[in-house]
């Protein structure tokens, strides 16, 4: 299903493309008209979006154009002002407690406790996703080594830089093998090595069957990776398909994404003084 | 992006009780005033003793009180081009939000000599000297003891070295109970002695009397001159302080014996036994959170010092001829106390120290209602830890410690424990606000807390205090405990209502939770944070 939906704002023209009449994998992601109204501004405003199973998807979007709000009612996190969202088949609210035992989650803002260890934390969540102690326990392991995160096991997780941080919330998020991944910046702050090694799990996962669906300012990354992507801008989504379907001629995706978000923002701000 | 409007339930109450509380400063500002005005002959004799407490209570009280008052957040500033002078200039007029009391008392003080008729224009002069001998004390002071509180290990020594200051004079009383007699003579020697120029109090006094101009003038100069270097010194080593590295974990992992457990482990998989998985994951997890924050030890390590210090010469007083109704509930009652001190972390805002990682709960398949009781077990549990180590210092100190006393102050603080707990879910729910794990001594007292201790703290002992009701009218024990059993089924009557509550509001207003405690401080801490 291709969507390129019209922003009036942008003078874009509508654009609809027919569903192709093949059958679909069941969708990991289906949200319709979702709206998050904060006071008298909406945040997210009438959002549609389909996410097949055992895809790697992309969300993108300027600053406060809408992602993380969006993210966050899919993680429960947020209750939406309106619409509906289903998680791996699953109404949201009813069944949050099934969906959150399988889904892995990387927040923007972390998880984590501070006074924990990483080991301590990875087995915590672990247990939480009822996995039993020793399991946890031969998994952190596991984890705490894949992330060159065993070098220090009493060291806090107070005390670890940004990067380091991101790696163990991805741990975290891996630990009970879940189904679908909901990932919010996950790239941020880690260094080349590590994002190389958390981009390998990724596909690695997806290829088993996972659905990842992430948000990414790193756009090269989302060009790689994603098979799917949406565009959010102003609360409302103003591109969603695949990136072959969505760009016209030679454009990559940073073009793209400046033609339907960033053009009348980069001639407006050039500042005479600077 | 905040979109949400301010909460501001309970700030009236703090204005009220601060009001209340600087007004009975502003009073006793005003008696100072019609003091001095009013002196004939010679007013040092009166003003250096009184300079001499307002110095003590300007330094000792905030360290007293884990507080420190507002304060610049020199982490964020020192990146920007503000000058380093600038940043100190702010820094030691902030110490006036530290003792805010002595400054009005200085300034009923300053009046008085400007009225006195017998002194001349330039007595109230005097004061300012002082005024900034204070400010710069304290500026070093806070910026020392800000420093050896976010080391490791430093920290303890020196929270065990401020239990025993504030229990010397106690200590003294207690090695004479039959009077305070011979304190009377070192007492009087000290305040004699404060009347000297050789120290700063002693020096402005005289110089704000016009006697021993000259010699008052250089200690006076000398002493500032003193506390500015002092002061800068601390604001520069502060300014280069790193105190994530001094509170960073440095010790290597210690080898252990394969297949075994360390004593501390076995401790945090304590509740792991008892409580099955998520709740045990739950509960384990903020045991061992709790026991290696800063600000927890803090409180957990003056809960069974202090309030052994603050209650001992109250409870021994009593005598053995005619016990009071505290001395012979000495047990109970610093139990009780050391609950009132645990209470800030362990009951009325129990998701505080999470800060933003509280919105873990709501992503992990975990009810929030499992979440709630695992913390509240976790309260409980670090609660008898609290009265078995108080029980073993009265041990220590040959307090007459039975199996009654003990049977009771158990009982009595399990059945407090429910009302707690269910006023601790309520507020923790509606009234979260983040506290910084990490920081041993607050920065300033938000007024939800005051109102807190203030309204719940009565209501909560109500039902206590008519099981002793019970006792003292029927002269019976059968009647105490019957009604503490009645307590305890409104207790747990009350808790389970409060849980489902907690649980409701935190369902529904969880994204106000979650932003309430992913808060943070500006550049100047201490104006809201508890």
């Amino acid at each position: 299903m291709v969507q390129v939906m019209s922003d009036p704002q942008l003078g874009m023209p509508p654009v609809a493309v027919e569903p192709p009449q093949i059958l679909e994998p069941p969708l990991a992601i289906e949200v319709r008209g979702l709206r998050k109204i904060y006071g008298n501004k909406a945040a997210v405003d009438g959002v549609d979006l389909a996410v097949p199973s055992g895809a790697f998807f992309g969300f993108l979007g300027p600053n406060g154009a809408g992602k993380t709000t969006t993210i966050k009612m899919l993680m429960g996190l947020a209750t939406p002002t309106a619409g509906t969202i289903r998680i791996l088949g699953l109404p949201v609210p009813e069944e949050s407690l099934k969906i959150k035992q399988m889904i892995g989650l990387v927040p923007d803002e972390s998880l984590l406790f501070d006074h924990l260890t990483g080991a301590e934390f990875l087995e915590f969540v672990g247990r939480l996703y009822s996995l039993p102690r020793p399991m946890a326990q031969e998994r952190t392991r596991e984890l705490l080594s894949l992330f060159e995160l065993d070098g220090n096991v009493r060291k806090l997780i107070g005390e670890y830089s940004k990067g380091m941080r991101k790696r163990v919330a991805m741990a975290a998020a891996l630990i009970h093998r879940p189904k679908l991944f909901l990932m919010d910046e996950p790239f941020e702050g880690v260094d080349a090595v590590g994002a190389r090694l958390m981009k390998d799990l990724l596909l690695d996962q997806v290829r088993q069957g996972a659905t990842i669906f992430l948000t990414s300012h790193v756009l090269e990354v989302v060009e790689r990776l994603c098979h799917r992507i949406a565009i959010i801008h102003d609360g409302r989504l103003v591109a969603n398909g695949t990136l072959d379907e969505l760009r016209s001629g030679s454009e990559n995706l940073e073009d793209l994404f400046v033609r339907l978000v960033g053009a009348d923002r980069i001639t407006r701000d050039s500042l005479d003084w600077l | 992006m905040n979109f949400y409007p301010r909460v501001r339930g309970g700030s009236w109450f703090g204005v009220l009780t601060q009001l209340l509380w600087y007004s009975l400063f502003l009073f006793a500002s005003w008696g100072v005033y019609l003091l001095l005005s009013t002196a004939k002959g010679g007013v040092s004799q009166y003003l250096s003793p009184g300079l001499l407490l307002v110095f003590l209570y300007w330094q000792l009280v905030p360290i007293l009180l884990i507080s420190t008052g507002a304060s610049l957040d020199l982490r964020k500033l020192v990146a920007y081009p503000i000058p380093t002078g600038d940043l100190f200039s702010i820094e030691v007029l902030l110490r006036v939000t530290a003792a805010i009391e002595m400054f009005l008392v200085l300034m009923g003080a300053g009046l008085g000599l400007a009225r006195n008729p017998q002194l001349g224009f330039w007595a109230p002069l005097a004061l300012i000297p002082f005024l900034f001998f204070n400010l710069y004390v304290a500026t070093g002071m806070r910026d020392l003891i800000a420093r050896l509180m976010a080391r490791r290990r430093i920290r303890e020594v020196l929270i065990f070295l401020f239990v025993m200051a504030a229990a010397a004079p106690q200590l003294l009383i207690l090695r004479d109970r039959s009077s305070g007699a011979h304190l009377r003579g070192p007492i009087k020697q000290a305040l004699d002695q404060a009347n000297l120029p050789i120290w700063p109090w002693g020096a402005a006094a005289r110089l704000a009397d016009g006697d021993a101009v000259l010699v008052s003038l250089i200690s006076l100069t000398l002493w500032l001159a003193g506390a500015y270097a002092f002061a800068r010194w601390q604001f520069a080593r502060s300014l280069n302080f790193d105190a994530q590295a001094a509170s960073a974990t440095i010790e290597p992992a210690r080898p252990t014996p394969p297949g075994s457990i360390p004593l501390l482990e076995r401790l945090y998989r304590l509740p792991s036994y008892f409580f099955a998985d998520p709740l045990g994951a739950l509960v384990e997890k903020e045991v061992r959170f709790l026991t290696r924050a800063p600000r927890f030890r803090m409180v957990f390590f003056m809960g069974f010092t202090f309030g052994m210090v603050i209650w001992l010469p109250i409870l021994l007083r009593g005598g053995s001829h005619s016990p009071s109704a505290i001395s012979s509930n000495f047990l109970t009652v610093i139990t009780l106390y050391s609950m009132l001190l645990l209470g800030e972390v362990c009951y009325w805002n129990s998701f505080g120290f999470d800060r933003s990682a509280a919105q873990a709960y709501f992503v992990f398949p975990v009810p929030i209602r499992t979440v709630l009781i695992a913390k509240n077990i976790a309260g409980l549990f670090f609660t008898f830890i609290e009265m078995t180590l108080i029980t073993f210092v009265c041990i220590l100190l040959r307090m007459p410690v039975t199996p009654q006393r003990f049977l009771e102050a158990t009982a009595v603080a399990v059945v407090l424990s429910f009302f707690l707990l269910a006023f601790g879910n309520l507020t923790s729910t509606h009234n979260p606000r983040p506290v910084d794990p990490a920081k041993s001594m607050r920065s300033g007292v938000a007024s939800r807390t005051q109102m807190v201790t203030i309204l719940i703290y009565p209501l909560s002992f109500l039902p206590i205090g008519l099981a002793y009701a019970a006792r003292y009218a029927f002269e019976s024990e059968a009647a105490f405990y019957g009604m503490l059993l009645l307590d305890a089924a409104l207790g747990v009557i009350i808790y389970r209502i409060a849980l489902e509550s907690s649980v409701s509001r935190a369902t529904l207003q969880r994204e106000q939770m979650i932003d309430a405690l992913a808060k943070n401080e500006g550049p100047m801490s201490g104006l809201g944070l508890g």
